[in-house]
């Protein structure tokens, strides 16, 4: 029976990674490096619910103070501090190809390293504890307490620093369709030539968002830089967008990422129905594998415990 | 006189009167704590010479004195009871709950005698102005409530792991830093010359005092697990 499912995994993981090259990017506007976004997203997805299996397991333990609970706790952070690495890792390569660097403390990637440092904590209490039901119960209570304060981060941080994550875009009804590549100087700072048709508008820190979205669908634009101050991979200036037939003007802040305005503009329907059918598919396959991974693991943990266990006896 | 009758406010506070003559015995949480404070606000307060800096980097500067500070004392009144060997007895006359609460006001006092001396040195030795002194106090005195909330649990954890402090700070970090990043753009604000009321970090006093609340609730529920052998 094991056999069977870890070929399908086998065939199926194959299969997305062949789909994820032979088809379109996802996301035209973002390229070829979008593609990652089958891969990334699916780690992120099991990460979480690898932690929550943990979180569950570390409840009962405490409820019900059998070691198959702790077994389960374990292998659950294990996989989830595996994944949550893989996810780290691809994120900020995706990073590196949108934004411009690795690194840049944006709030999902300032979420996704507290949960590896709680998760590098928590293994370096369990190692720093010796007899098993006291690693037990004290991993248990820390897990728990830890995972508590991760709804407050999820607020806290984009307080901090407005995200430029790709929010869920690919999937619900929202695309992206970059500007230009942004360079040094105000004039190239937006990069639209006057007259260009723009059908951006970010979510990105514009103050008066709405005006300047019903500005820019009623007239033909062109657009003015008053004055830009770059702060890291972000670039905030002051515009003045006018319509060339009428007098009307908006004047307005703008912060965008280093490659340029990431605009979003609603598009008819969801996600493409070919990056659906790679999407879940890959979701589901990543799911299965950390089941797999997870059964596995569980047994083998409880073996060994229950062989050294006897092993004292 | 039956055991259920005292309550626990009377039994936490003995916990607590009993913490307090220990630590006046030795004294060594409290000059760790203050040295390590005071130490550290003369280091930066030298390297930053005559410069002036953004308030927002003041008030990281300040919060960063406080964390490492609390960190260094913190965990010795769970780590004294397993040194003295006396966590048994505890365990076996006093509640837990009592001796959670007893030890986390034990805390919070010890904090807020580091930020009584901490935060005036701190204002006197950088090129600090203080444009909203209730604010200031307000985030200080909630923060150190998050702070010591939030830490007496994993001090309790980190005493019955035998390695004592050297875990401390690498447990606490993860769960302190929605508190520090709070309390460091509050600070910021009352530094500030500009936007410095309470409406103007509404969202960050709301986050502290919910942070604190969950945290001292979510010790309450857990601590009977830590300390039960």
């Amino acid at each position: 029976m094991s056999m069977i499912w870890k070929g399908l995994i086998f065939i199926v993981m194959c299969g997305i990674i062949i789909a994820a090259f032979i088809n379109p990017p996802p996301q035209q506007a973002l390229g070829e490096a979008s593609r990652i976004f089958y891969f990334h997203v699916p780690q992120a997805w099991v990460s979480v619910l690898a932690f929550v299996v943990s979180m569950v397991a570390s409840i009962r333990y405490l409820m019900k103070g059998k070691m198959i609970d702790d077994d389960r706790a374990k292998v659950a952070a294990q996989l989830g501090l595996m994944f949550c690495f893989l996810a780290t890792i691809t994120g900020s390569i995706f990073a590196k190809a949108t934004w411009g660097v690795f690194w840049n403390w944006d709030p999902r990637q300032t979420s996704i390293l507290v949960l590896l440092l709680i998760y590098g904590a928590y293994f370096a209490l369990r190692s720093a504890l010796d007899t098993t039901d006291k690693r037990a119960r004290l991993a248990a209570v820390y897990s728990i307490f830890a995972f508590i304060t991760v709804p407050f981060l999820m607020f806290v941080v984009p307080r901090v620093m407005p995200s430029l994550h790709p929010e869920d875009s690919i999937v619900t009804k929202v695309d992206h369709t970059v500007g230009s590549v942004m360079a040094g100087s105000p004039a190239e700072f937006i990069g639209f030539e006057p007259g260009d048709e723009i059908k951006m508008v970010d979510d990105i820190e514009v103050a008066g968002i709405d005006e300047m979205r019903l500005f820019l669908r009623r007239t033909t634009d062109s657009i003015a830089v008053l004055s830009w101050e770059r702060a890291g991979v972000l670039i905030t200036g002051e515009v003045r967008l006018s319509g060339s037939g009428t007098a009307e003007e908006w004047v307005g802040k703008l912060r965008v990422g280093k490659i340029g305005l990431q605009a979003k503009e609603e598009v008819k329907g969801a996600m493409s129905r070919i990056t659906a059918l790679i999407f879940f598919p890959s979701l589901a396959v990543f799911t299965a594998l950390f089941i797999w991974i997870y059964i596995v693991a569980v047994r083998v943990v409880r073996i060994e415990r229950e062989r050294m266990e006897a092993s004292l006896l | 006189m039956p055991k259920n009758s005292i309550s626990l406010a009377a039994k936490s506070i003995a916990v607590l009167a009993k913490d307090v003559r220990c630590e006046f015995r030795s004294r060594y949480a409290i000059n760790a704590i203050l040295l390590f404070g005071v130490t550290t606000l003369t280091v930066v307060s030298f390297s930053i010479g005559q410069k002036s800096l953004e308030p927002a980097v003041n008030s990281a500067l300040f919060w960063i004195i406080i964390f490492f500070a609390a960190m260094s004392g913190l965990a010795q009144v769970f780590v004294r009871e397993e040194e003295a060997k006396t966590s048994t007895i505890l365990k076996l006359t006093a509640d837990p709950n009592a001796i959670l609460l007893g030890k986390l006001v034990f805390n919070l006092l010890l904090l807020f005698l580091l930020d009584l001396i901490i935060a005036p040195m701190f204002l006197v030795m950088t090129d600090v102005t203080l444009h909203n002194i209730w604010l200031f106090v307000t985030v200080l005195f909630i923060g150190s409530v998050g702070l010591a909330g939030a830490t007496t649990l994993i001090a309790a954890i980190i005493s019955r792991a035998g390695v004592k402090s050297a875990l401390f700070a690498v447990l606490s970090f993860p769960l302190l830093l929605p508190l520090l990043i709070s309390t460091i753009a509050a600070t910021t604000a009352s530094f500030s010359p500009e936007a410095n009321q309470f409406s103007d970090v509404g969202p960050e006093l709301k986050i502290l005092v919910s942070y604190a609340v969950v945290m001292v609730t979510a010790s309450i529920l857990l601590f009977e697990f830590v300390w039960e052998e």
